[in-house]
């Protein structure tokens, strides 16, 4: 009976541990893919003030740096914005809108925050296409298959239009943003803006936890002057802020299930101790000492601590792994509309604390119980129970 | 029938040692149960309350059309500025405030550099309550003292280059196709979740736009209710009174589209976590119960001999369980009600969430049906977990169940 609330103890706690870290690493993957990619490198400048005169902060020769990027190790893919602003026109009446000029199959690729509403998502092959924002296309009643104009004024000071077919409507995270942005494929970009330049780089690496490797090999190899390096947690506090709100949010709630474990396994080595009083009064009336029987009562919790911890231990990583290949499915989160898979990660620090609260819980509930019991004088014991 | 309530007790009393190993295993189970649900209730009532606080006000009244079409055609959608729907919506019992606010979009203009800004026009007095969360990074919010003076996303003003102090030139179109211009100071700088939003986003005065678009009326009324509970017949009631004005009256959760996914999500996975605690609370008072029954095999054994049917005996058992459960639930209510109502007064506390700047104080939220659920699921957990063992040892031959464990 102890051992099943030491085995039960162990076994949440490595569920819950690896269900929290799991959320954390999923919350992770989600900003990188929806978003920003690991890494951004812009003309110095652009972040704070690219808003308004983008083509000013440009990165010439954007494909050597490109390959010179796409080389380093754990890089997985570079690919090439161009932001630009200008006036839309579809004939009846004109509206000012924000652009990007993206490589479409590199972008779908990383992962996307922008989900299409109607129509399709732009892909390598198209030319002259674009994709609205939904609150514009419905404020200027734009549709799939209408040929608009876009009016920007260059950076030597011309004007310069283009006209696109519009081929779908978009919708991202924020309304404010689809109410005035519009995608065109890259080269349209470049051309519109009579430029040949990219204005961020965007690196997606094979595995997340090597960014801060990939970020400090960028910025020695780059000309601090010219370029600015940004990782993804530094282009936005939401993550990071997430993170130590949830941080805090679930820490209390693991506190209670640590509370409720030490609880339940100290209630059953005590009464499993008290229990057994009758039978330590015959040992000691057949001459056994006080210490031998402390002896016992605690080198018996010893072992059903440590076999109790490992089996929960075992268990609990069977069990994570058996929920892990099914998938508890959760709602999308705030930023997209398609849910996710939880699983149950297997982390080592976990599994080690686990045990070792499990263990060190049964050992140390068991002291109390075993110098009482030692202690009953022989008679009041040999009558106990009785 | 109250031979066996008396039995049940007597056992009880005569088991002192079980009996509050028993009752410790059910009083903290619910305690702890009470606290952890308490805590995720409050996490998940204060997130609903900052988003209607912080952006959307409980209802948001406008003319029929301007969500969908208003970006395209703002003067088309005006609601005016004095009418009998106002009136009566300002005389709604439970109403905490009104405020109007007007959307429109122009140029900023600071010497020779001219950007395009898209503005929310608000009644500071009001807004100081309807938008308490907006983050002002420097200089201060709106005031009613100061109608020319704004204050601008974070984003725009580096793009302009201003600070707070400066002066700007806001420049629109008028309502009758002319342009008209004002010039204001910038009191201070404002950051939102968005950073598209911030560099293209200003707020200014309710007067100081209607000066500049030469109208009189607003877009949106966003009302604050005193309670989240009444919203629901406020919104029946106004939508039935004014079925044939050219009103919406929409609720705040169609528009909070961020906090329902962040709300679902939250719930999603607070839930497994609620699942893990209840099972670990659960096994813990079935392992209790499971314990001491089991040592009293001799007993029931005892009993058998003397006479007593299987059916007796497992109805004692079960009175017991249902005793010792009723006991420890209520023990446990009031351990977790006197906890959580420490832990509220001393408070928890929490890091900023994302998008705000000040973080918060925690508490734990115990409401009557959580009392009775986890009430309940303890009862029950008890009665199982005495009666199984008690059949099992009932259900042994008599002389086996007598010399068992000797």
């Amino acid at each position: 009976m102890t051992l099943g609330a030491v085995f039960f103890g162990v076994m949440s706690l490595v569920l819950s541990g690896g269900f929290i870290a799991d959320m954390f690493i999923q919350l992770r993957e989600a900003v990188i893919h929806s978003q920003f990619g690991h890494i951004q490198i812009n003309a110095r400048g652009f972040f704070e003030k690219g808003a308004r005169a983008p083509d000013k902060f440009m990165i010439g020769d954007s494909d050597r740096l490109k390959q010179e990027i796409a080389r380093l190790r754990g890089v997985d893919d570079v690919m090439a914005r161009v932001s630009f602003s200008g006036l839309l026109s579809t004939g009846r009446s004109d509206r000012s809108i924000i652009g990007e000029g993206i490589e479409p199959n590199r972008e779908s690729k990383l992962g996307t925050y922008i989900r299409i509403e109607s129509g399709r998502a732009l892909i390598d092959d198209d030319k002259y296409k674009m994709i609205v924002g939904k609150g514009l296309a419905d404020a200027f009643k734009i549709n799939v298959g209408d040929r608009v104009s876009v009016l920007v004024s260059t950076s030597g000071g011309g004007l310069n239009t283009l006209d696109f077919d519009v081929v779908g409507t978009f919708k991202s995270f924020s309304r404010d943003y689809d109410a005035r942005a519009v995608r065109v494929p890259l080269a349209a970009a470049q051309s519109l803006l009579n430029a040949d330049g990219v204005n961020t780089l965007v690196v997606s690496l094979a595995d997340s936890l090597d960014t801060g490797r990939v970020a400090g090999l960028l910025a020695g190899q780059l000309d601090p002057q010219k370029f600015e390096i940004k990782k993804w947690n530094e282009l936005s506090d939401f993550h990071d802020k997430t993170v130590a709100l949830y941080d805090r949010q679930f820490g209390i709630l693991r506190m209670i299930v640590l509370i409720m474990v030490l609880l339940s396994v100290a209630n059953s080595v005590n009464m499993g101790a008290f229990e057994r009083v009758g039978e330590f009064g015959t040992m000691m009336a057949i001459g056994n000492r006080r210490s031998v029987i402390f002896r016992l009562v605690m080198a018996e919790n010893v072992l059903i601590g440590a076999i109790g911890s490992t089996a929960g231990l075992l268990v609990g990583v069977a069990v994570a792994l058996a929920i892990s290949a099914i998938g508890i499915p959760m709602p999308p989160p705030p930023s997209s509309d398609v849910g996710y898979m939880a699983h149950i990660r297997v982390v080592p620090s976990e599994l080690v604390l686990a045990f070792a609260i499990g263990f060190l819980a049964t050992i140390a509930a068991a002291v109390f119980p075993a110098r009482r019991v030692a202690r009953i004088p022989v008679v009041d014991a040999l009558r106990y129970n009785v | 029938m109250s031979t066996d309530f008396f039995l049940a007790a007597r056992n009880i009393a005569r088991q002192r040692r079980r009996s509050a190993f028993a009752l410790a295993a059910i009083a903290f189970g619910v305690a702890a149960l009470i606290v952890a649900n308490g805590f995720i209730d409050w996490i998940l009532f204060k997130h609903r309350e900052t988003t209607i606080l912080s952006q959307f006000g409980h209802i948001q009244v406008s003319r029929k059309g301007h969500f969908e079409k208003g970006t395209a055609d703002p003067f088309a959608y005006l609601l005016p500025k004095n009418s009998p729907a106002l009136d009566a919506i300002q005389g709604l019992p439970g109403l905490r405030v009104v405020g109007r606010r007007l959307a429109f979009s122009g140029l900023v203009s600071k010497g020779d550099e001219t950007v395009s800004f898209v503005a929310e026009a608000v009644e500071p007095d009001k807004e100081h309550i309807l938008s308490s969360s907006l983050r002002i990074s420097r200089g201060e919010d709106l005031a009613v003292d100061d109608p020319k003076g704004i204050i601008l996303g974070l984003g725009l003003a580096a793009n302009l280059g201003i600070d707070v102090g400066d002066r700007v030139v806001l420049i629109a179109n008028t309502v009758k196709g002319g342009v008209n211009a004002v010039e204001c100071r910038v009191r201070g700088l404002f950051a939102t979740m968005s950073k598209a939003y911030d560099d293209v986003a200003l707020r200014v005065p309710l007067t100081t736009a209607q000066t500049l678009l030469k109208v009189e009326g607003a877009h949106v009324w966003a009302l604050l209710l005193e309670d989240t509970e009444q919203v629901p017949p406020t919104l029946t009631a106004l939508r039935q009174r004014f079925a044939n004005d050219d009103l919406v009256f929409t609720e705040w959760i169609e528009l909070a589209d961020f906090h329902v996914k962040a709300a679902s999500l939250f719930a999603k996975q607070v839930g497994v976590m609620r699942f893990i605690i209840a099972v670990i609370i659960v096994l813990s008072i079935f392992n209790t119960m499971m314990m001491s029954v089991m040592e009293r095999t001799t007993e029931i054994g005892t009993s058998m001999a003397l006479g007593l049917t299987r059916r007796r005996i497992l109805h004692i058992f079960l009175v017991e369980g249902a005793m010792l459960g009723a006991v420890g639930g209520l023990l446990g209510l009031a351990l977790g009600s006197v906890l959580a109502w420490t832990v509220s007064y001393i408070g928890i506390p929490m890091p900023p969430p994302p998008g705000q700047s000040w973080g918060f104080i925690g508490e734990v939220l115990v409401s009557t049906r959580l009392c009775v659920e986890v009430f309940f699921l303890a009862v029950g957990s008890t009665l199982l977990a005495s009666v199984l063992p008690a059949r099992k040892a009932s259900r042994m031959v008599i002389v086996d169940a007598l010399r068992f464990n000797r």
